[in-house]
């Protein structure tokens, strides 16, 4: 019995005076009885300090993984009671000490150690709500750090017992700066800060829905520099970022100017820049359009004052197209397109002034739509046709030249005079492609006269401003001379004062490559715009075209005689030839003679006519040159 | 003076020494209900004889009972004997059914849906389910039983079992060879009496897991182990034993829906698919956490199992006395306790008095309210008592 019995149960025995080394039958059952029971109690302890030694590892294992989360994670931790005393504090690896709290705040109260006091209200109440709902709680905040920039801190806040919660504090400032980024970036325009044309919208929603309220209007404002490109193609792209930044600054003035004056506005107006060189101005609760129009005036003086860039004085208008706002238009889009409209009607009303939107703009927009088409298969049809008008020089009176201009005969509208149809083709793009076709026609005009001994008669083709710039001008100018083989000097370039203004730098390379040429450059209604001596100086021209507006006064006029007397006295002096436009009667024929005035053009001569008859009379003058008789 | 309006015969049977009566209170063998708690190899072999002389000793009687992990009367546990008490209600009576396997091809919702229809309802004051402990999933049962009861009845009961073979349990009404998946006995009458309580005892330790896969009773993996990994783990030389050295390991499984928790005992396992299977429901997703017993908190859980069968028994009447106690404690409670199991007997005697009968068995799952709620669950690992008299005001 003994060697079955557990061991302790044995030693027992034994130190009970060994008299239980052979116990009575009446005790085997006794001890058997506790012999299982050491035995069981042996397993039980065995199998309960195995299941203690397991879990321990397991709880180990997971207590490491959370502790290698918590290191990985860039986040402040801290664990926290109900009564705001910190149990546990991990500092975070992306804070640096002292955003939030003093050093080593475990064990402490957060009301002694948060050193932006201001939070511990917010943020026990944010514990206690944590607490009662036992769900996430995120919450956003903002403290300033040593340096005085705004921190954005996130603080996630969980349920850890019924009584504590654990709090990760993450640094989200780069995250809240690239928000704020884009955010700027989808509703302002990154040049000049402005409103763009998304936030403009929204602002005019809310304009037009108080309109609606308090009974008023909102005036939508088109805005568009005019002639701004030039800046940017004679300066640099740069000095038109300047310049379009300083303009937004002056329309931001006259509108906070306006601000002032009436300062019951719930909604201020905006002005927001739509890309280029167009911006919109929002007015709301206006009362009427004399309000409206006394705001358009005074940005059009405001844009039109001298802007220095980079010591440089320049001054640039704008347009104005207002559509108002419920009776030009029910919502945005229509708003915008009839204020665009009226912005186009500014324009071609001689730019730098406002105009207010009505229907009968459209329809003029329309027309010229449907004119534009209609250009365009007039161009393919063949229904464009050049005239030439003769120019005869005044010291013999014979046939110099012409100038070629060009006619349309509209097979609806009949022939449209090419004040209406030119500027079209200039908007379109189209003039670049008519203006070479008129160049090629002419070239082989010039050859086919040259075969037939009809010889040394110029001819001159209008070219606008922005075709002479182009560089791939003269390639084509030097292309075709070269397909009819004539002589580069009967070709004549005429480009007006202004477009040369526009595109100074390269139409003076322009010239000096056409007159490396040979080809001569007419300077076109001299006397109407700038009528700068410097560029005359500047630039290599052949022939001065006096203006027919001058032309016109001459005779009655002695300021005007005056004038063209000088001009054409300079001209000369600057070996220049001059040609006066619109000659109509005798008497100014007479004073242009006397005065030694090179040539003429005009219905005093004669009007422009088509290739046949312009060869008619360029054989007639042939033959009564040869006679010694003049044409005039 | 109190008067006994419940009489109670208790009989024994054991192979060598036959029937014993072991009390004796009901004249005229007038009794309505005989319970019948009996080791599976006796009911096996001689259970069909056994219950005729019982049918022949009280032939009013309804004969219910199945097989056990140990027979309980008064304070002695049995674990090859069979037990049989006799009740007889003075003012109350009895209603049972009984539903077979086939039936319903496993489809444990609907056998308890026809179970709970096939009793009366009108008058129905309190309703016992005895099921199948290793064919049935009992949560399921026990869901059809109480979705198909009136409002307010209360279900209590417990799973069969078959010793630690946790192989194949009995249930029967009447007549073994019926072959039944669950008893359902319905008590009925204003007069009756009832309280029931059911306690644990167990505490939980370790990690929390999460039940990743698991169906129905079947669980697969815990935070994506195998289920039978870990047992086998904790258990080291032990898991041999398995499934019976399982039941030293229960789970408690945290109810999402209802911010109560579960006792789950492993039943069998399967160590081709590394599953185990509980005695009721693991639903995926939810926290659980492996348990360990402790000696004394399981005696202190069979007592305050006792003390709220007698409050509740007490509470419409306070001189009401429990008459009979039948007491069906979890398998894992006796193979934890093992000698000391009588224990968590003598406990429950100290509280309900020594009028009250005890009578009941070790089971693979307990059926009981859950919390205050009357809903009924299936429980595990627990002691769950329920007390029966009579009114007799």
């Amino acid at each position: 019995m003994d060697n079955k019995l557990h061991s302790l149960l044995n030693r027992q025995l034994d130190m009970t005076d060994g008299s239980f080394s052979s116990p009575p039958n009446k005790w085997c059952g006794f001890l058997e009885l506790i012999d299982i029971t050491y035995k069981e109690y042996d397993e039980d302890r065995e199998m309960l300090e195995r299941s203690l030694d397991i879990s321990s590892r397991e709880l180990l294992q997971l207590n490491q993984e959370l502790r290698a989360i918590l290191e990985a994670l860039p986040d402040q931790y801290i664990c926290m009671d109900r009564m705001g005393y910190i149990i546990d504090y991990k500092a975070g690896k992306e804070f640096n000490n002292g955003y939030l709290f003093t050093s080593n705040p475990t064990g402490k109260n957060v009301r002694d150690v948060l050193i932006k006091r201001h939070l511990t209200v917010p943020l026990l109440s944010a514990i206690g709500n944590v607490l009662s709902t036992k769900e996430l709680v995120i919450s956003e905040f903002v403290i300033e750090n040593s340096t005085n920039n705004d921190i954005y801190l996130e603080a996630r806040m969980l349920p850890l017992t019924d009584t504590h919660v654990v709090i990760l504090i993450r640094n989200i400032t780069n995250r809240k700066e690239a928000e704020q980024k884009i955010h700027r970036q989808a509703f302002y325009d990154e040049l000049t800060g402005l409103p763009n044309r998304s936030l403009f919208n929204d602002r005019l929603i809310q304009a037009m829905r108080l309109a609606d309220r308090s009974n008023t209007l909102v005036a939508v404002m088109f805005i568009d520099l005019d002639r701004f490109k030039r800046i940017n193609d004679s300066f640099s792209h740069h000095t038109g970022d300047l310049l379009i930044c300083e303009i937004s600054r002056r329309l931001e003035n006259v509108l906070r100017d306006i601000d002032c004056i009436s300062a019951n506005n719930n909604i201020k107006n905006s002005v927001s820049r739509r890309g280029g060189d167009e911006f919109t101005i929002m007015l709301s609760e206006v009362q009427n359009e004399k309000d409206v129009a006394t705001v358009a005036e005074r940005i059009l003086t405001t844009v039109s004052r001298p802007i220095n860039i980079n010591n440089f004085e320049m001054v640039i208008t704008a347009s104005v197209g207002i559509a108002l706002y419920p009776q030009d238009g029910k919502d945005m889009s229509d708003l915008a397109r009839n204020a665009d409209v009226a912005m186009y009607r500014a324009k071609e009303l001689g730019k730098n002034g406002y105009q207010f939107y009505n229907a009968a703009m459209e329809q003029s927009a329309v027309e010229k739509l449907l004119l534009e088409n209609d250009l365009r298969k007039a161009f393919e049809d063949f229904q464009l046709a050049i005239y030439y008008q003769p120019q005869i020089e005044l010291k013999n009176g014979g046939i110099v030249g012409a100038e070629t201009l060009l006619r349309w005969n509209h097979p609806e509208l009949g022939s449209i005079p090419p004040d209406r149809f030119i500027p079209i083709a200039e908007e379109s793009g189209l003039i670049v492609e008519m203006s070479e076709w008129i160049i090629e026609m002419v070239c082989q005009q010039i050859r086919e006269w040259n075969n037939n001994y009809i010889e040394n008669y110029h001819i001159s083709v209008n070219i606008t401003g922005r075709h002479f710039a182009d560089i791939k001008f003269v390639d084509y100018i030097q292309k075709i001379i070269h397909k009819f083989n004539i002589d580069p000097a009967l070709l004549g370039i005429e480009i007006t004062e202004s477009s040369l203004i526009e595109y100074t730098a390269q139409s003076l390379n322009t010239m000096n490559q056409l007159r490396e040429l040979g080809v001569c450059i007419y300077l076109d209604d001299f006397g109407t715009g700038y009528s700068s001596l410097c560029y005359l100086k500047q630039f290599p021209i052949d022939v001065l075209k006096i203006d027919k507006e001058f032309v016109k006064g001459i005779s009655t006029d002695e300021r005007s005689a005056a004038l063209t007397k000088t001009i054409i006295d300079m001209a000369h002096n600057l070996n220049m030839k001059v040609i006066a436009e619109g000659v109509e009667n005798r008497s100014q024929y007479d004073f242009l003679r006397r005065y030694n005035c090179d040539a003429i053009q005009g219905y005093y001569f004669s009007k422009p006519v088509p290739a046949n008859m312009i060869t008619q009379l360029f054989i007639t003058n042939n033959q009564e040159s040869d006679k010694g008789n003049a044409y005039l | 003076m109190v008067i006994k309006d419940v009489k109670i015969d208790q009989l024994q049977w054991k192979s060598v020494l036959g029937w014993r009566v072991l009390h004796k209170d009901i004249e005229a063998n007038n009794s309505q209900l005989v319970l019948v708690f009996g080791s599976r190899m006796i009911l096996t072999q001689k259970g069909e004889e056994l219950l005729n002389d019982l049918r022949s000793m009280y032939p009013k009687a309804i004969i219910a009972g199945c097989s056990t992990a140990g027979e309980i009367h008064n304070e002695n546990i049995n674990d090859d004997s069979l037990v049989a008490t006799a009740v007889y209600f003075e003012k109350c009576h009895i209603e049972s059914a009984s539903i077979s396997g086939q039936m319903l091809c496993g489809n444990d919702y609907r056998s308890g849906s026809k179970l709970a229809k096939s009793i009366k309802h009108c008058d129905l004051a309190h309703v016992m389910v005895l099921a199948n402990g290793s064919a049935v999933n009992g949560s399921e049962l026990i869901r059809g039983i109480y979705h198909n009861l009136p409002k307010n009845i209360a279900v209590t009961g417990g799973l069969a079992g078959d010793g630690d073979r946790f192989d194949t349990t009995i249930v029967f009404l009447d007549s073994i060879k019926k072959k039944s998946i669950a008893t359902i006995i319905g008590f009925y009458g204003k007069d009756l009496a009832v309280g029931f309580g059911s306690q644990g005892g167990w505490d939980s330790f370790g990690p929390k897991r999460v039940i990743t896969r698991a169906e129905g009773n079947l669980l697969y993996e815990l935070d994506g182990q195998p289920a039978l990994d870990i047992y086998e783990k904790y258990l080291g030389d032990y898991s041999h034993g398995l499934p019976a050295t399982g039941l030293l390991f229960p789970i408690n499984v945290e109810l999402t829906n209802c911010n109560s928790s579960v006792v789950r005992t492993l039943l069998a396992i399967d160590s081709n698919t590394r599953s185990v299977t509980f005695a009721g429901d693991v639903p995926e997703g939810a926290n659980c956490q492996l348990m360990k017993g402790n000696l004394n908190r399981l005696v202190d859980g069979s007592m305050d199992a006792a003390f709220q069968s007698v409050r509740k028994i007490q509470s419409s009447e306070e001189r009401i006395e429990p008459q009979l106690a039948i007491l069906i404690s979890c398998v894992g409670r006796k193979m934890l306790l093992k000698q000391r199991t009588v224990e968590e007997l003598k406990v429950v005697r100290n509280v309900v008095g020594e009028e009250c009968t005890l009578a009941g068995f070790y089971s693979y799952g307990e059926i009981a309210p859950h919390n205050n709620m009357l809903t009924p669950i299936l429980h595990n690992q627990t002691m769950t008592i329920t007390t029966l008299s009579e009114n007799n005001g």
